[in-house]
């Protein structure tokens, strides 16, 4: 476990609900075993795949003699070849990803990411899968690179703890373009984001993707971003500089934009389902347990 | 254009103070957001917003400056420009019987129709309002106080009677006439009145059927005085013919009920005896009443007094007079004492309802209070020879003393002559040449005294049929009785008190008459206007009677020449009658909901 002088997000606290909530998937997911990842080859592993004819050359310890007992025909018995992941996380740290609504106190959607990317390196790390982190805003900002064991669970959160000092404007094109071209190997791609890109999130998540990566898109936004507490005459301002916007906020306007960003976010899931990428869709007022328990297992992040 | 207020127009100085406020009016609110995409979509999509929004500031000052204008116009009170003079307008409205149509609702419109036309009075615009109730009433001199004529026509009533329009118009002519500037004369009534170019009419009626009871009256049957003669008369005013039912009230209590068939148009007429056996007990309160109910109640019943069967007691002073005494003995209604005159008594009359000298008087006729009857000879007879009586005139036909009383037959040889004493109300219903040979006699406090110049050896008078009756027409007008019953007045007319009669203010009906004992009416010794049907009281100093009031009138129950609402005005609905300011009060507060809808609402929603 992790060492007692984390704090802030990583705080003990976090860390044992961290613990609480493996205990509670290993529980839910009984049967399944760790380092076991389903490869599209067979192996030595001991999860059953297929039966094929045997051929001359083959193994014959991997002769199914009770089949051959109950057809006389010997068919070889095929098993999953177990091999490792390389699980990268990437975490927005834009400027939008660290705003808070006027006048509140509570979490940043930042925060949420980073404890949500977190657990899914403890859970990764656990499954003895290579992780991997990054920030990133216009651009990469930073890389923990590819580090494998429970061990390393601390450096995981050391460098989650490190936030760039400084954050710029979404460039999710510009970013994940760059983590694209630097990966080799295949992998899972974990991106959390709140994809508010004004240039679309369409080619930095394509450029994830069109590198073999499988694509989890954890879409964190807040509440108030959803359905704005906005009345009256305003003067809108962009936290990540993009300019200045004058309105008048009625019910009806409002009311548009709530039907705008329920447009947007669909246009997202349309856009994963059809590249066979997971998405959820976190608000940041979200339990954290809530979350890892519920909602990850009806996207299928963990099994 | 004319300010009443002028002053507020000063306010206008602080319409500077409005710009600057709006000027200083605080800048938009900051708000920092994550993104600016959803709202920019949103936006573009509303072109037509973007519009309205870039006019919407110097719209909002543009409206609350003309909302602050259309206010300071308002507060100073705008009168349109009046002719010199300024408008005097009488208001002439209807209050006859059949304004009380539909339960009332006909004079109501009349009442709502003249208040929307009060409400325009003003300064420059005086309106005076008649009412004709019968004859012509000032409901209110003319008034530019607009709440004190609503509350006078509030408290009008219709009256139960019928009456001529023509004088109320006169009067209000009279009224214009002194009046310069422009002047208006408006009728509101349910049927056009005459044809006038300086007539305005609203017409509040509606045509429609109703049946009346037109004609209420009785008399004394001859054969049986104690006994009455009803008679009543019927009218149907419909489009059709109706089974109209009748019912017949003494006191209160019915006793009768006829049904009559009574074509379209028509009348039926119907008359019965109610004995004098009813009569005795009780008050005489006869009523008539149209059992199906129609448009108009007040001429569904009718009403009657009828003389109670109560006797009088008289005193017959006398030697010995078989005539005079069988004529008392005859009105079973009497009941007579006899006294010789040696055994009379100064105070004695005052225990009789008549006293009956018969060719002797008393020594001090002048001290004695009461009725006389001074038969023969009297105080007032002149000193000398008789004179010869050649023919016999019945002066005064109309005369209770001599109602059904023929003196065509009447024969008289010599008669008296009178000295007319002063200070009496007299009445010479039988005459001579001139001379008085009946003198009748009224003091105003209630004495009555009747005198006759012949006596019954002068004159073949004692043995005529009219003799018994004669005798009892004078016993009843000396107790202050009608001897031919009252047939009552219609509602309208005016009853003039007598020499020291009084008359109750306002009527009673049938089935008050249980209090009517107990109770002091309010009286008048004024003329006053029946207005309404019921029995009214009149009072004399020695006895009371009743007088039934009935709106009895063709013209009031035809309702057929009633006409649909119609007005020759355009300014009679109230909506409409507003003054100037108030249209622009109304203005700016519609003003301020558009600056509201368009700007404010916005701003604070």
């Amino acid at each position: 476990m992790p060492a007692a002088e984390d704090t802030d997000l990583f705080d003990g606290d976090f860390l044992s609900r961290l613990e609480r909530v493996r205990l509670q998937l290993k529980r839910i997911l009984a049967g399944s075993r760790r380092a076991e990842r389903r490869s599209r080859r067979t192996g030595a592993s001991l999860e059953f795949a297929d039966y094929r004819n045997y051929v001359s050359g083959d193994d014959p310890r991997r002769i199914d003699w009770s089949i051959y007992g109950r057809i006389e025909r010997l068919m070889m018995k095929l098993t999953e070849e177990e091999e490792d992941l390389d699980v990268a996380i990437l975490v927005d740290c834009s400027a939008s990803m660290r705003w808070r609504p006027a006048g509140t106190q509570g979490s940043s959607k930042l925060d949420l990411a980073r404890q949500l990317a977190a657990a899914l390196a403890y859970l990764s790390l656990h499954n003895l899968d290579r992780v991997g982190l990054w920030y990133f805003d216009s651009s990469l900002q930073k890389e923990s690179g590819y580090q494998r064991g429970r061990a390393a669970f601390h450096d995981v959160l050391r460098f989650l703890r490190a936030l760039p000092a400084e954050s710029a404007a979404t460039n999710l094109a510009e970013s994940l373009g760059r983590f694209g071209r630097s990966q080799r190997r295949r992998g899972l791609a974990l991106v959390l984001s709140d994809c508010l890109d004004p240039a679309g999130f369409e080619n930095g998540l394509s450029a994830v993707t069109g590198r073999h990566f499988a694509l989890h898109l954890l879409q964190v936004m807040d509440p108030a971003e959803c359905d704005p507490a906005a009345a009256g005459d305003l003067l809108l301002r962009d936290c990540e500089g993009a300019g200045e916007l004058a309105v008048t906020a009625g019910p009806g306007l409002v009311s548009r934009y709530r039907e705008e960003v329920k447009a947007f976010r669909e246009n997202i899931k349309s856009w994963c389902a059809k590249r066979n990428a997971g998405y959820s869709f976190i608000l940041s007022d979200a339990s954290f347990d809530d979350v890892v328990l519920r909602m990850f297992r009806r996207d299928g992040l963990v099994r | 254009m004319n300010f009443l207020f002028p002053a507020a127009l000063f306010l206008g100085l602080l319409a500077p103070v409005i710009v600057a406020l709006y000027l200083r009016r605080p800048r938009r609110s900051e708000m920092e957001v994550s993104t600016l995409m959803f709202w920019q979509k949103v936006l573009e999509r509303q072109p037509n917003r973007q519009f309205l929004g870039r006019l919407r500031n110097p719209l909002s000052l543009l409206l609350q400056l003309l909302i602050f204008l259309l206010l300071l116009l308002a507060l100073a009170r705008p009168e349109p420009a009046r002719p010199r003079g300024g408008r005097s307008t009488v208001i002439v409205l209807d209050a006859r019987a059949r304004m009380q149509a539909e339960n009332g609702e006909v004079f109501r419109a009349a009442v709502h129709a003249a208040q929307s036309l009060v409400a325009l009075a003003g300064p420059g615009n005086a309106i005076a309002v008649l009412s004709n109730e019968g004859s012509s009433q000032i409901v209110s001199p003319f008034s530019t106080d607009g709440k004190d004529l609503r509350g006078r026509l509030e408290a009008l009533a219709p009256s139960d009677g019928g009456g001529d329009l023509d004088d109320t118009l006169a009067l209000a002519r009279r009224l214009l006439a002194g009046k310069s500037g422009e002047k208006r004369l408006v009728v509101i009534s349910d049927r056009p009145g005459p044809e006038a170019a300086d007539i305005e009419e609203i017409l509040v009626g509606q045509p429609g059927d109703n049946a009346a009871i037109l004609a209420f009256a009785q008399r004394a049957l001859p054969a049986s005085p104690q006994s009455a003669v009803v008679f009543a008369r019927l009218g149907n005013f419909s489009a059709a013919s109706r089974d109209l039912e009748l019912e017949l009230s003494l006191d209160g209590r019915p006793f009768d009920l006829r049904k009559f068939r009574v074509a379209s148009g028509s009348e039926a007429d119907f008359s019965t005896v109610v004995p004098g056996e009813m009569l005795r007990s009780g008050r005489g309160f006869l009523t008539a009443r149209l059992v199906s109910p129609d448009r108009l109640a007040a001429d569904d019943t009718a009403r009657l007094a009828l003389p109670t069967g109560q006797n009088l007691r008289v005193l017959l002073v006398t030697e010995g007079n078989p005539f005079l005494e069988g004529a008392l003995k005859a009105d079973p209604a009497l009941t007579r004492e006899i006294l010789q005159p040696s055994a009379w008594r100064s105070g004695m009359g005052k225990d009789f309802a008549a006293v009956i000298f018969d060719q002797w008087v008393p020594a001090d006729t002048a001290s004695e209070t009461g009725a006389f009857f001074f038969f023969g000879r009297s105080p007032f007879d002149a000193e000398g020879e008789k004179r010869p009586v050649l023919q016999v005139e019945l002066s005064e036909p109309q005369s209770p003393l001599f109602w059904n009383v023929d003196v065509a037959a009447f024969r008289l040889g010599m008669a008296a002559k009178f000295d007319v004493p002063e200070g009496w109300r007299v009445s010479r219903p039988l005459e001579n040449a001139g001379e008085p040979l009946v003198l009748a006699l009224e003091k105003p406090d209630g004495t009555r005294v009747v005198a006759t110049a012949f006596d019954t050896s002068s004159t073949n008078f004692p043995l005529r049929a009219g003799f018994p009756l004669f005798i009892s027409n004078v016993v009843h007008w000396l107790a202050g009785r009608s001897p031919a019953g009252e047939n009552g007045m219609s509602a309208g007319q005016t009853y003039v008190p007598a020499e020291a009669e009084k008359i109750s203010l306002h009527p009673q009906l049938e089935k008050e008459t249980a209090k009517l004992a107990g109770e002091a009416p309010s009286l008048t010794e004024a003329p006053l206007r029946l207005k309404q049907n019921g029995f009214y009281e009149v009072r004399s100093a020695r006895a009371a009677r009743w007088i039934a009031v009935n709106t009895a009138s063709r013209e009031e129950s035809d309702l057929r020449t009633a006409q649909a609402n119609r007005s020759t005005l355009f300014l009679h609905r109230g909506w409409i009658s507003l003054h100037l300011w108030q249209w622009l009060a109304l203005a700016g507060l519609a003003l301020i909901l558009i600056e509201w809808r368009l700007h404010h609402r916005r701003v604070t929603e």
